[in-house]
């Protein structure tokens, strides 16, 4: 009675909104025409370009797990952030973000 | 014998029929009608049901009953669709479509024998739903919240059977959207919504 008491109460109780955003270094201007992602289990959960300055935002709905920042072709030299446990994906197209943390800012993003 | 029971039948019977006037004069002010409606919504503030979406156009009906003198219940459903304005802080989602019930207690006043006006304070429920960009089906968000404002509604015929009724109401949406951020969880779970409305009302 209590478990389903508490079901009918908190429809959006374990829904978070993810929220990323922050800045890159870039040099070539490719970059701009191409999309950045979150991405969580393989599934996007947000999609952004990055402005001029490469400043961007990046925010979606998803419910638990680690998740990352993903590009499309350009690779990621380093990055600085306050969040503890981020780390460029072996690939080197993404930081992943661990489980829990639901907003970050990344302050700079130097591409290669 | 016979006398009695025919005696006992018209005592019974006037009871019955005194009794039931009685009734009558309660039940006589209580009028019930139903009205489609048209609406317009948009969202205050700074948060995402106003960064994210333009207007939300919406249809739907509403039933009204007056209970007691001047006052009533009512429930109006409405189905809401809105465009999506800005995607960067939406999500992967594309334009939402919105359930909303406003229940709510009514008060009437009469200003003139074909103009009237209703103050409103009720409680809604929202269910905004999105669906994912990569065809694995909808998000679902949004929870309930105060409303409240008014109605001007003219009476249209002689027996006071039509009327048209334009109204204003102010609703509070929460929801439950975490994030570790205080501003950002709120930003994303609270939002006040103006609408606007056009009905045509039948009463009965």
């Amino acid at each position: 009675m209590c478990v389903l008491f508490t079901q009918c109460k908190d429809d959006d109780a374990n829904i978070f909104r993810a929220y990323v955003e922050g800045k890159f270094t870039f040099s070539d201007a490719k970059f701009l025409g191409e999309p950045i992602h979150l991405v969580v289990d393989k599934k996007i959960m947000a999609e952004s370009f990055p402005k001029e300055s490469g400043s961007f935002v990046l925010a979606g709905p998803y419910d638990k797990g680690a998740y990352k920042l993903q590009l499309k072709s350009f690779k990621i030299k380093s990055f600085s952030t306050e969040t503890v446990g981020c780390k460029i994906s072996p690939d080197s197209l993404s930081i992943e973000i661990p489980n829990g943390v639901t907003y970050v800012i990344f302050n700079d993003i130097t591409l290669k | 014998m016979m006398k009695r029971s025919i005696l006992f039948f018209i005592v019974v019977f006037s009871i019955s029929v005194s009794a039931q006037r009685r009734k009558q004069d309660w039940t006589e002010q209580v009028r019930f009608s139903v009205d489609p409606h048209l609406k317009v919504m948009t969202s205050m503030g700074n948060n995402f049901l106003s960064d994210a979406f333009g207007y939300f156009y919406g249809f739907g009906i509403g039933l009204n009953t007056n209970l007691y003198k001047n006052f009533g219940l009512g429930v109006e459903y409405t189905y809401f669709l809105a465009t999506v304005k800005d995607r960067d802080r939406f999500g992967y989602l594309g334009a939402p479509s919105m359930n909303n019930f406003d229940w709510y207690v009514f008060h009437k006043d009469k200003i003139t024998e074909d103009f009237f006006v209703e103050e409103i304070l009720g409680y809604s429920t929202y269910r905004i739903k999105s669906p994912y960009l990569d065809n694995s089906g909808k998000f679902s968000e949004g929870n309930g919240g105060l409303n409240l404002g008014g109605k001007a509604i003219y009476v249209l015929d002689v027996e006071g059977v039509q009327e048209v009724v334009f109204g204003a109401k102010l609703n509070f949406y929460n929801a439950k959207i975490g994030n570790q951020n205080p501003d950002i969880e709120k930003y994303y779970s609270k939002a006040t919504l103006l609408n606007i409305s056009l009905a045509y009302r039948f009463n009965f």
